[in-house]
């Protein structure tokens, strides 16, 4: 039975990428993969803002690409990390973790309001 | 378009998206066969839930052509939407950005007319200017340096250790260089006439007139709009007297009926044809912005046209602006060089110090502009003005973040950088003050329209490139100016964590607020104080005592050269003219003199007392005997002039009682002769009068003169006065009409009361006057809503505080003075602020003020207790409200 499915909240996508191609380099195909399965399958990614993303993501300098060898015996395109990414990376975390705080905080402070 | 996508389309990027993608599909595929799906269902299977390759792409596509030109586009949309949302705030901030730069475009314009804009002719910059430099007095062959006037001295720079320097040379000298032309393609010129009478079928009208080189059309490289312009045949000696008019003379008064062409005008009486019309636009050689004037004669006619005063037929007369067309190849220097021997043989034969040669670049005239302190102050104004007006906009804009903080902390919170909201906001601003910037293009027009009423800066250039250019330079600038500090603040608010929004101290708003408010009183003060001087200024020019009585007087003058009259019937003419005047109901007296007093000109010459070795610089009118009555000054000493001082009696003057101390010190003036530098003749002083003001209010009386009008020349042009019964402008037609009947042909010109022509000597003082205190209010204002806005937000920000305090027993008029004393202290700062910056601009002004100093403490006094004032007004309403807190509520609720 497939768990129901969230769509992700505008911005996060690039934070997502981010961090799976942090783990290590790692093909379009495989980045969908691994957000499905580290997310037990909650969070699907639609190819539609996958593509469009990395290619952002490459051009402003955060990813770079290169063209390798893989499994299939044809080449693919591998993204990683630069430098720059990963300090974007930080940066984009730390701002999500204050964001969740945030709306943690409100949230429970309206959930003891309703006596 | 398509041509450049189908060049994207074959990139190697592309190749590569296609790859990536199918990648992607045949390892979706492989999953599905590898789940135990058939082929063909595991592919349909695939390419299902990859969606629309297609789509993809092009997605793809648009994140790698997001550039910073995106980004801008997307920031501006953003921001027009996010002012569109409150147009209160929008409305006020681009009403007084576009005053700012609306003011400054406006002198921009006028600048740019006088000192950028370049001659209307062909390749200008070839043009070249003729001056000359020399010292004062004494050259061979040439009495004086001629018919320079006082205001030419002026506009020809002076350079140091040289006492003279001309733009105008005598025909001789001229034709000598023309002659010669080393270097020069053309060398042509061209000198204002005065008014002639220009009468074509039947109907006379005065209009001005330019004498000109035959080659002058040539010169500038222009051709005719219709007809044809003038050539060097037209201007030998004989030729057919002929014309050319201005474009806007042509459509002023022919209303563009090109039929006029080869028709007879009548110039002061001399018949000419009409040959052609000049391009629109031409202007005068003179100076860039000064029109054409609207007839052009050869130089061979001048001598025809005024035979009383013709200076072509004078070797001394200095009087033709020369230009010249560099040839190909040469340089200014090199044709300096070559020039200035050709230059000195033509001045005299040997002797004393020559003038030398010197040229100059001529794309804007033979003259220097005139800008003198004018430009120079108006741009300290609208400086200002503009300093203001950013500080106000910025302290709306850090008003209006703080509200916005919110909005601000959830962009970053959501992955926004600080350096991508930061430019979010600056683009905020940009966008404001462009649209603060168009609007000013109004503003402009509407001070274009105050501006050139100043004496001088009579020339607005014609909207171009680089007027746009500097409105939109300055709107971007002023944009960055007053977005600056408060996206700064906004992002480094909003960068903390959200927990310190509660804690955020309200010291650091009211420190940057503060220096705002502390700047924007200053400038005030600048503002205010300028105001003062100039309007104690024109308070004190009002109040001299002119020593005659100006009400109920019309001036006008008559020249009879426009009519061709010779001498004798001239004599007549002026007599006939004064008793029909005298004969009209509302006419008091009629009389008539060289010139009125304070008409803004003078006439001076050197006279030498007998029995003494003392040779003075007098002021000289030669008056009818009625002047005096008329202008109600009384006899001091002896007699007046009279009718019986006629060309064949004693020669005999009145003078003035400065003329008197100054000529016979220590003696008694009545019988006392002196003689004069042009003439043999002993003059008699038989009568003294007091001082009266002579050509402007702000100068002393000087030593005047007043000859017998019918014991000196008399063919020049004569100024009547003529003192009324009642209101003068009533009695104007009737003037007019006891004029024409005694002769219909005649012109009026300059035809004013006297109180008229004295208000617009000061129409400069005026101007400066109603500059700074239309600028002045609206920065008192702006100051003071500042001030309010600051007191305000405190007040709201400290209700706490309030509440504490009021709770620990302080009472309502307490607090009431607290918050009033916090707003009088920022003022007090800003005044002190001011006057550093008042001393500084005002030096600028020294030479316009009259009577007031630039430093004079009352003036200062009134500017900063008028800020102390509108500071409590600011500060009263805030200071009212925190007074009223409830200290149980504030201490709840409050922050």
């Amino acid at each position: 039975v497939a768990p129901p499915r969230s769509d992700l909240p505008q911005g996060t996508l690039d934070l997502l990428i981010l961090q799976v191609v942090a783990l290590g380099a790692v093909h379009g195909y495989g980045i969908a993969q691994r957000l499905q399965q580290i997310s037990r399958d909650v969070l699907q990614v639609q190819q539609g803002s996958l593509y469009p993303a990395l290619h952002r993501l490459e051009h402003r300098g955060y990813l770079t690409a290169s063209w390798k060898a893989s499994d299939t015996g044809r080449d693919a395109k591998f993204y990683r990390l630069t430098p720059k990414g990963r300090a974007q990376l930080k940066e984009e975390t730390a701002s999500w973790a204050r964001l969740t705080e945030a709306i943690q905080l409100v949230l429970q402070a309206a959930g003891s309001g309703t006596r | 378009m398509s041509a450049w996508r189908r060049l994207w389309r074959r990139t190697d990027l592309d190749r590569q998206l296609d790859a990536e993608l199918q990648d992607h599909l045949d390892r979706l595929t492989a999953d599905h066969l590898a789940a135990g799906m058939p082929e063909a269902e595991a592919r349909r299977r695939a390419r299902l839930e990859f969606g629309g390759v297609e789509q993809v792409k092009e997605a793809s596509r648009d994140a790698r052509r997001l550039t910073l030109l995106d980004d801008l586009a997307r920031d501006t949309r953003y921001a027009v939407r996010s002012l569109a949302r409150s147009p209160g705030f929008t409305c006020v901030a681009v009403l007084s950005l576009s005053l700012g730069i609306g003011a400054n475009t406006a002198l921009f314009r006028v600048f740019d007319g006088m000192m950028i804009e370049q001659l209307p002719a062909a390749a200008p910059a070839d043009l070249v200017a003729f001056r000359w430099l020399g010292p004062n007095r004494g050259i061979v062959g040439i009495l004086t340096y001629g018919t320079v006037t006082t205001s030419e001295a002026v506009a020809v720079r002076s350079e140091p250790g040289v006492h003279v320097s001309g733009a105008t040379f005598s025909l001789p000298v001229f034709r000598a260089l023309q002659e010669s032309s080393l270097g020069f393609s053309e060398i042509f010129a061209a000198a204002y006439g005065s008014a002639v009478n220009l009468s074509v079928g039947g109907r006379a009208e005065l209009g001005s007139s330019q004498f000109v080189s035959g080659n002058y059309y040539q010169g500038l490289g222009v051709d005719a709009s219709v007809g044809r312009l003038l050539t060097p045949a037209d201007d030998v000696p004989g030729a057919t007297a002929v014309v050319t008019l201005s474009a806007s003379y042509f459509s002023r008064r022919f209303g563009r009926d090109e039929t006029i062409i080869g028709r007879t005008v009548a110039v002061n009486g001399v018949a000419a044809t009409i040959v052609g019309v000049e391009p629109p636009g031409l202007h005068s050689i003179g100076r860039v912005g000064r029109p054409s004037p609207d007839v052009t004669l050869p130089i061979a006619m001048e001598a025809a046209v005024r035979p009383d005063m013709a200076a072509s037929t004078m070797p001394a007369g200095w009087w033709l602006m020369v230009m010249g067309r560099l040839a190909p190849g040469s340089t200014i220097d090199g044709a300096q060089a070559s020039l200035d021997p050709v230059f000195r043989a033509a001045t005299g034969e040997a002797g004393g110090e020559r003038p030398r040669l010197v040229l100059r670049p001529g794309e804007h005239g033979v003259y220097d502009q005139p800008v003198g302190t004018t430009i120079p102050l108006l741009a300290v104004v609208f400086g200002i003005v503009l300093l203001l007006v950013c500080i106000n906009v910025a302290n709306l804009l850090l008003s209006r973040t703080e509200t916005r903080q919110a909005e601000i902390c959830t962009r970053m919170a959501i992955g926004a950088s600080r350096r991508r909201v930061f430019r979010q906001l600056l683009t905020e601003s940009v966008v404001l003050a462009a649209a603060g910037g168009a609007a000013g293009m109004v503003v402009a027009y509407a001070v274009t329209r105050l501006l050139v009423l100043f004496p001088y800066l009579t020339q607005a250039g014609a909207p171009n490139w680089r007027m746009a250019a500097f409105t939109g330079g300055a709107s971007l600038l002023t944009g960055l100016a007053f977005g600056w500090v408060p996206a700064v603040r906004a992002t480094l608010a909003a960068a903390q964590t959200f927990g310190s929004v509660a804690g955020r101290s309200s010291r650091a708003r009211f420190g940057l607020g503060g220096a705002l408010v502390v700047a924007q009183v200053g400038l005030s003060l600048v503002l205010l104080v300028g105001a003062g001087l100039f309007l104690r200024t024109i308070a004190n020019l009002g109040s001299v005592d002119t020593g005659f009585r100006s009400e109920n007087v019309v001036v006008f003058t008559i020249d009879p050269r426009f009519v061709g009259l010779d001498d004798h019937r001239v004599t007549d003419l002026y007599e006939r003219v004064r008793q029909s005047l005298e004969a009209q109901r509302r006419v008091g007296s009629a009389s008539f003199g060289t010139q009125a007093l304070l008409s803004g000109t003078g006439n001076w010459s050197r006279l030498e007392p007998e029995g003494s070795s003392l040779s003075l610089d007098v002021a000289t009118l030669s008056v009818h005997p009625t002047y005096f009555d008329t202008l109600e000054v009384p006899v001091l000493l002896g007699r007046g002039l009279s009718a019986a001082d006629v060309r064949e009696a004693p020669a005999v003057a009145v003078i003035n009682e400065t003329a008197a101390r100054a000529l016979f010190p220590g003696r008694h003036p009545l019988g006392q002769r002196f003689g004069r530098r042009y003439d043999e003749l002993k003059v008699e002083v038989v009568g003294v009068v007091p001082d009266v003001a002579y050509r402007s209010v702000r100068e002393r009386s000087p030593a005047m003169v007043f000859y017998p009008h019918a014991q000196e020349y008399t063919t020049r042009a004569q100024t009547f006065i003529v003192r009324t019964s009642s209101d003068p402008d009533e009695a104007i037609p009737d003037i007019r009409e006891a004029v024409l009947r005694v002769n219909p042909t005649l012109p009026l010109q300059d035809l004013t009361t006297q109180r008229r022509a004295e208000r617009d000597l000061l129409q400069e003082e005026v101007l400066f006057a109603t500059i700074s205190t239309i600028f002045g209010v609206l920065a008192l204002v702006t100051a003071a809503i500042g001030l309010f806005g600051l007191l305000s937000y405190a007040v709201v920000t400290r209700t706490k505080e309030v509440g504490i305090r009021m709770a620990l027993g302080a009472g309502q008029g307490t607090i009431l003075r607290a918050i009033l004393f916090e707003g009088l202290a920022l003022t007090v700062g800003g005044i002190v602020a001011g006057l550093a910056g008042a001393l500084a601009a005002t030096r600028l002004v020294e030479s316009l003020l009259f009577g007031v100093s630039p430093t004079d403490p009352g003036t200062i006094g009134a500017a900063a207790l008028v800020l102390l004032g509108a500071s409590c007004a600011a500060g009263y309403l805030p200071a009212a409200r925190a007074s009223r807190v409830d200290p149980v509520v504030a201490l709840r609720h409050g922050r």
